[in-house]
């Protein structure tokens, strides 16, 4: 025991397996990437803030994707970075490029991204089920019944919530096509008019600030390369398959609501996707498969929060040299419960909060992930050349 | 092991999620199948809601299937309490499929205040259609309850039918009037429906201005008929932004659909002089071709290509008339052409002057436009007044059928 402590202050993170329980498994590559894949199709589906996203005209359908593609990009950088370095994870890269301090100071970051990344989602699938279900009740009644379902799914650990992605991911995207299709007889193409929105300028710029939607689950894949994932090479591979997945599906997706509302139309409603299936002029056999439709995609929007909320869990247990993750699991859940509920009540400014971390937070995250791989790169360089 | 005991949590938080809160018997709730709403006087309004009455109505004719219950109040859950207290179940509006409003109504900005609370408030699906009704809207309720065994959530489907078989009027969900107002780049048309014993008369749509009648009043109604009253849906009611400005009758409606480009099936009667008439059962025939150029002045010229099919020439001459195949199938194709350029261009001009954009020119000016700054800048509704279009039709008449008829 004494010798673990020893262990504990000197080494960060702390060695896996050497009394700590985190509850990560082993995961193989196809759960990874459908892991990936749901995690990134909810927030590029379900997390977009209507206002936010679509008061300048609709053009998410390459705005999205095209954050997809940046987040991508920066995370083959920074894999290729470990790679080259021959670290063994995200942290291995870091320590190596800045030692202990800033990496540590990083991966308090990282958990407040992914946090925020566990929030948002479940305050948005809250949102709807108050405003299509539960039109009578509290947002406090709902949330106490969801709450614990992303606790105990995350309590579960991350091979858990990874096996049950793989499971569940053919029935998600069921539910996504056959909402497409039955969709399909509403389509008219002038509602994506005007085409570039408010510019080219306007869809960069709202592509860059997405990366923030994107990046952290691909950042916290980085960091179970050593563990978990078995490798840089696996984490690489399931990043890409997974983003290149969730890249076609939030396309499509995002087009096909563009060309079911105009941008006006889209600026006020909250998930365009369920709205598709309320919509249909024309008696088809499915016209009520609202209902079953929305049960199954509240699977993946409840997963999704549980990912993060584990991932948020895992780099703080790990940064913070804590034994076990289920106290921090628990610990976050309630923060998730009082910052989701406080944003509905409107008692704290906290969707301000939010919104600025979510615009600010991301920046420096990425600037920072960037700075410290190439500084990673260039020491790499300057070790080999004196060689 | 472990994976199915995930599964099972899941699946039972679900179920929680879904169904269980607050939870409520289906029998203690009343669904409301169609709305309808009327001016009550002052700042009152009157709210009948009708319900598919699933007892005892199929197994005898004599039992109506439809129970309609009435109230009064300053806005829909004044009167909903007022319903609710002498009743011993709780409305509810998930299944509400047709949503009737008295043009009285549908000509004040009510319609919209009404449609932006129920959206919000009421669970009703956006794919509600929304009928307007020149009588009062409680009649028409009435007139479509009293029909014997009829199954009143099947209406809204009807009311598609009605409209892809004989065209004499639209189909308009609660979502394309939002998004008309909303986007503004076209105004909505809704279908009118009136009950029989109404002040507006029947025959006043069969008079055809334009030298065309329909050929098929009678199955180009939606009806119900009862000793008492009827209800029928022909024509259409023309929008200006939220606010009813005119109607249409049956034969415009045709009209407009093959100027939209949405005309699946129609009927058409056109009368010569010598007061022998022609009738075609008429079709659309592909995309309409739209050449519409939003400078300062909206012009274009949009092109409607048709096929028709001879249902009837009742011309005392007609076997002299076909002896020349060729002269007659081009005669009744110019015949046809003509009433449906003349028919389009002075249904245009109708809708112009009301402000309504029915042909939703707006939709295709708008893919003029790159970036949203520009397109909010040009106020197309500004320029709707002015615009300028022309039309074309190119009938091709079903010579098989034509042949097929000497025989």
């Amino acid at each position: 025991m004494a010798a673990i402590c020893i262990i504990n202050k000197t080494q960060f993170p702390r060695k896996e397996g050497i009394g700590m329980n985190l509850r990560e498994g082993k995961i193989g590559p196809r759960e990874a990437i459908t892991a990936i894949a749901i995690v990134l199709c909810t927030n590029g589906i379900f997390s977009l803030e209507s206002k936010r996203a679509y008061s300048h005209g609709n053009s998410t359908y390459v705005s999205i994707p095209l954050a997809i593609l940046l987040s991508v990009l920066f995370f083959v950088f920074i894999g290729l970075s470990i790679r080259k370095t021959r670290s063994s994870d995200l942290y291995g890269l870091f320590n190596y490029s800045v030692g202990n301090v800033f990496t540590k100071l990083y991966s308090y970051l990282l958990t407040a991204m992914l946090l925020l990344s566990a929030i948002v989602p479940l305050e948005r699938f809250l949102e709807m089920m108050h405003s299509y279900f539960f039109v009578d009740m509290g947002f406090a009644d709902i949330l106490v019944y969801m709450i614990p379902t992303v606790i105990i799914i995350a309590w579960l650990g991350l091979e858990t919530i990874t096996r049950t992605s793989k499971l569940i991911s053919i029935l998600l995207l069921l539910a996504i096509i056959s909402t497409l299709a039955n969709a399909a007889s509403n389509y008219e193409s002038y509602r994506l008019y005007p085409l570039l929105g408010d510019g080219i300028k306007h869809i960069l710029g709202f592509s860059f600030s997405e990366v923030c939607v994107f990046l952290p689950a691909l950042l916290f894949l980085l960091t179970l390369a050593k563990s978990a994932v078995q490798g840089i090479r696996f984490s690489l591979k399931a990043g890409i398959i997974g983003s290149a997945i969730a890249f076609v599906i939030c396309a499509v997706t995002q087009l096909c609501i563009g060309l079911s509302f105009t941008y006006n139309d889209l600026a006020m409603t909250n998930i365009p996707l369920y709205e598709l299936n309320k919509i249909i002029i024309t008696e088809i056999p499915l016209l009520r498969f609202e209902t079953l439709s929305i049960f199954l995609l509240l699977l993946g929007g409840l997963l999704t929060p549980s990912f993060f909320l584990y991932a948020a869990s895992n780099v703080f247990a790990k940064s913070s040299n804590i034994h076990d993750i289920r106290p921090v699991i628990l610990g976050f859940g309630i923060i998730m419960y009082s910052v989701v509920l406080s944003m509905h009540l409107e008692v704290l400014p906290v969707s301000a909060v939010i919104t600025g971390l979510w615009d600010y937070a991301v920046v420096i995250l990425l600037v920072l992930s960037l700075f410290f791989a190439t500084i990673g790169l260039i020491k790499n360089r300057k070790e080999q050349t004196a060689k | 092991m472990k994976l199915l005991r995930i599964i099972i949590c899941i699946i039972a938080c679900m179920f929680v999620c879904t169904g269980c809160l607050y939870s409520r018997s289906v029998d203690e709730y009343s669904y409301v199948v169609i709305i309808g709403i009327d001016y009550a006087g002052g700042s009152n309004y009157a709210f009948s809601f009708l319900m598919q009455n699933e007892s005892e109505g199929s197994e005898s004719k004599s039992v109506k299937n439809a129970e309609m219950l009435s109230g009064n109040g300053f806005n829909v859950f004044e009167a909903m309490a007022s319903i609710e207290a002498s009743i011993p179940y709780k409305l509810n509006f998930a299944r509400t499929n047709l949503l009737v409003i008295s043009s009285e109504i549908a000509q004040s900005d009510l319609l919209w205040q009404f449609t932006t609370i129920a959206n919000n408030n009421l669970e009703l699906s956006q794919s509600v259609e929304i009928i307007i009704t020149e009588s009062k809207a409680s009649d028409f309720l009435e007139g479509v309850s009293n029909f014997p065994n009829i199954n009143i959530t099947k209406q809204r489907m009807r009311l598609i039918e009605l409209v892809k078989t004989h065209g004499t009027t639209v189909a308009n969900n609660l979502s394309q009037f939002l998004e008309s107002v909303v986007s503004a780049r076209f105004d909505s048309v809704m279908p009118l429906g009136r009950s029989a014993d109404s002040n507006f008369s029947i025959n006043d749509f069969n008079e055809q201005s334009s030298g065309g009648s329909s050929g098929d009043s009678s199955g180009g109604e939606q009806g119900s008929s009862t000793n008492d009253k009827s209800s029928t849906i022909r024509g259409c009611a023309l929008f200006n932004q939220t606010l009813m400005v005119g109607t249409i009758n049956g034969d415009e409606s045709s009209l407009l659909h093959m100027g939209r480009g949405t005309l699946e099936q129609c009927y058409t009667t056109l009368k010569r002089d010598d007061g022998t008439s022609i009738t075609f059962m008429v079709g659309g025939m592909g995309a309409v071709d739209w050449d519409i150029h939003a400078e300062e002045q909206i012009s274009g010229r949009i092109f409607i290509p048709l096929r028709a099919r001879l249902i009837e020439d009742n011309s005392p001459d007609f076997i002299e008339l076909i002896a020349d195949y060729d002269t007659y199938v081009h005669n009744i194709g110019a015949m046809l052409t003509e009433y449906t350029e003349k028919g389009l261009s002075e249904l245009f001009d109708k809708c112009k002057s009301l402000g309504c954009d029915a042909f939703g020119i707006g939709k295709y000016i708008s893919q003029s436009f790159s970036d949203t700054e520009e397109w909010e800048s040009y106020n197309y509704k500004g320029k709707y007044s002015d615009a300028s279009i022309t039309f074309g039709v190119n009938v091709d008449i079903d010579e098989v059928y034509v042949a097929t008829y000497l025989n």
